[in-house]
């Protein structure tokens, strides 16, 4: 289905189904939108009704499946989601379909393994991509249900599902919006954002199996074209240094450079540079410690949308003492992070 | 003559962003949209121009910052990609600056 939600008033959109300057075809066209953009609202606020009710009946223990169900379907350069389905994607002929189901499974077995987490929700939700969305489009997005994932025009980007980083990327976006629920704006913006960079990249170090000390946290290393890596960048954002001149998008390293109104991509680089730092001082794999907290911290509250920067570095430092007791090095590691970006 | 800038912001690779190597611009003249497409870009404008909030949608998705030249000078509004008519949205190329 593609999405056919507005924000057009119902009242406007009626005014324009009888407006005699337009063809009868625009307005039979604002007719029927006005339509689906009714039914379509009830069906949004049903569902968002549903999902809080949901995470309340479910809390039990209940799950839909014992591990989520991956599946992947091809928008075959259009636009229209979800796209057609792929029949057995693991051993599909198209690399990306292929790619897509891997990595995803093997994001729901990094999250279940790691984390004890059962799928996006923690429920055993289905996990739904669609590859290549678009004509060379050059982004991957979490629409509030799925993964979809651009072929990149082959110039600045190469295939988004290339980077397994930017697949668990994506997915975590999910995790936050079935648990936190940060906002993505302001401070809670930078968080939600850094969250997907902070699993993302704990996802591709897991695949590698490297130590924080091997790992060299960038994040889509592997999405980037021939045109950008000509001019020397490498990577979307460098989480070890997220000023860094290689990086397509350079980021801020110190809170105190934050202001309201800022893009989430933008102030998640503080955020970001802090668990970077911690998981280096605290040594050995990212998630074996400094991961765990940073999971607890995400998932074991109940919701704050408008989550700060500094509620949440006071969270892990806390969760540090309680989680592993008596490990200093661990609570001086994460407050060594913290502190280098001004929290 | 071309009245209508758009420019393609955010997204996960994070466009137009301050310091940003990525940016994707493009233009239109509205003399050259069907009037249905120029009635729905009134009514962004309409929409947005009252600074209402856009709604929010998923994550590391597109907006669309558009300007436009009027009578009454240049409005500018920043509507999630969803909400972009193809004409517009079309318009713009990616590049690196």
């Amino acid at each position: 289905m593609q999405c056919g939600c507005t924000i057009i008033p119902a009242d406007v959109l009626e005014r324009l189904s009888k407006d005699k300057k337009l063809s009868t075809e625009e307005r039979k066209n604002f007719a029927n939108t006005a339509e689906f953009d009714a039914t379509w609202r009830k069906v949004r606020a049903l569902r968002t009704k549903t999902t809080a009710s949901a995470q309340g009946l479910l809390a039990s223990g209940a799950a839909l499946a014992l591990a989520p169900a991956v599946t992947v379907f091809n928008c075959s350069t259009t636009t229209s989601l979800p796209g057609t389905p792929v029949p057995n994607p693991g051993s599909a002929a198209d690399a990306t379909a292929k790619r897509a189901f891997v990595e995803t499974t093997e994001v729901a077995k990094f999250y279940k393994a790691v984390f004890g987490r059962n799928s996006i929700d923690n429920q055993g939700m289905t996990m739904q991509s669609s590859i290549h969305y678009g004509v060379k489009y050059n982004n991957a997005f979490w629409t509030g249900g799925q993964m979809v994932y651009g072929d990149g025009d082959g110039q600045i980007f190469v295939d988004f599902t290339k980077s397994t980083d930017v697949i668990g990327h994506e997915l975590t976006h999910g995790v936050t919006q079935h648990s936190s629920q940060f906002a993505y704006s302001n401070e809670a913006g930078g968080l939600n954002e850094s969250m997907s960079d902070v699993f993302g990249s704990m996802f591709r170090q897991w695949r590698a199996g490297q130590t924080s000390a091997q790992a060299d946290w960038l994040i889509g290393k592997d999405i980037m074209g021939p045109a950008a890596l000509a001019r020397g960048l490498t990577c979307l954002r460098d989480m070890a240094n997220p000023a860094a001149t290689h990086c397509l998008a350079p980021q801020p390293t110190k809170y105190s450079q934050l202001t309201p109104g800022m893009d989430p991509h933008y102030t998640s680089g503080p955020p970001n540079l802090a668990f970077c730092t911690a998981a280096k001082a605290a040594g050995g794999k990212s998630w074996d410690k400094v991961g765990q907290v940073w999971y607890r911290a995400l998932t074991g509250f109940r919701p704050s949308p408008n989550m700060k920067m500094k509620t949440f570095a006071a969270r892990t430092r806390k969760l540090a003492g309680t989680m592993f007791p008596g490990d200093t090095a661990l609570a001086q590691a994460i407050d060594k992070g913290w502190k280098l970006v001004g929290l | 003559m071309v009245d209508i800038v758009i420019e393609r912001i955010g997204g996960l690779g994070g466009f137009g962003l301050p310091g940003s190597h990525l940016e994707s611009k493009g233009e239109v003249a509205s003399t050259s949209l069907s009037p249905a497409v120029r009635a729905r870009v009134d009514l962004l404008f309409a929409t947005y121009g009252k600074g209402k909030a856009a709604p929010a949608k998923g994550a590391d998705g597109f907006s669309y910052k558009i300007s436009r030249t009027t009578v009454n000078g240049v409005e500018v509004i920043t509507v999630p990609e969803a909400e972009v008519p193809a004409e517009l949205r079309d318009s713009v190329t990616d590049r690196l600056k």
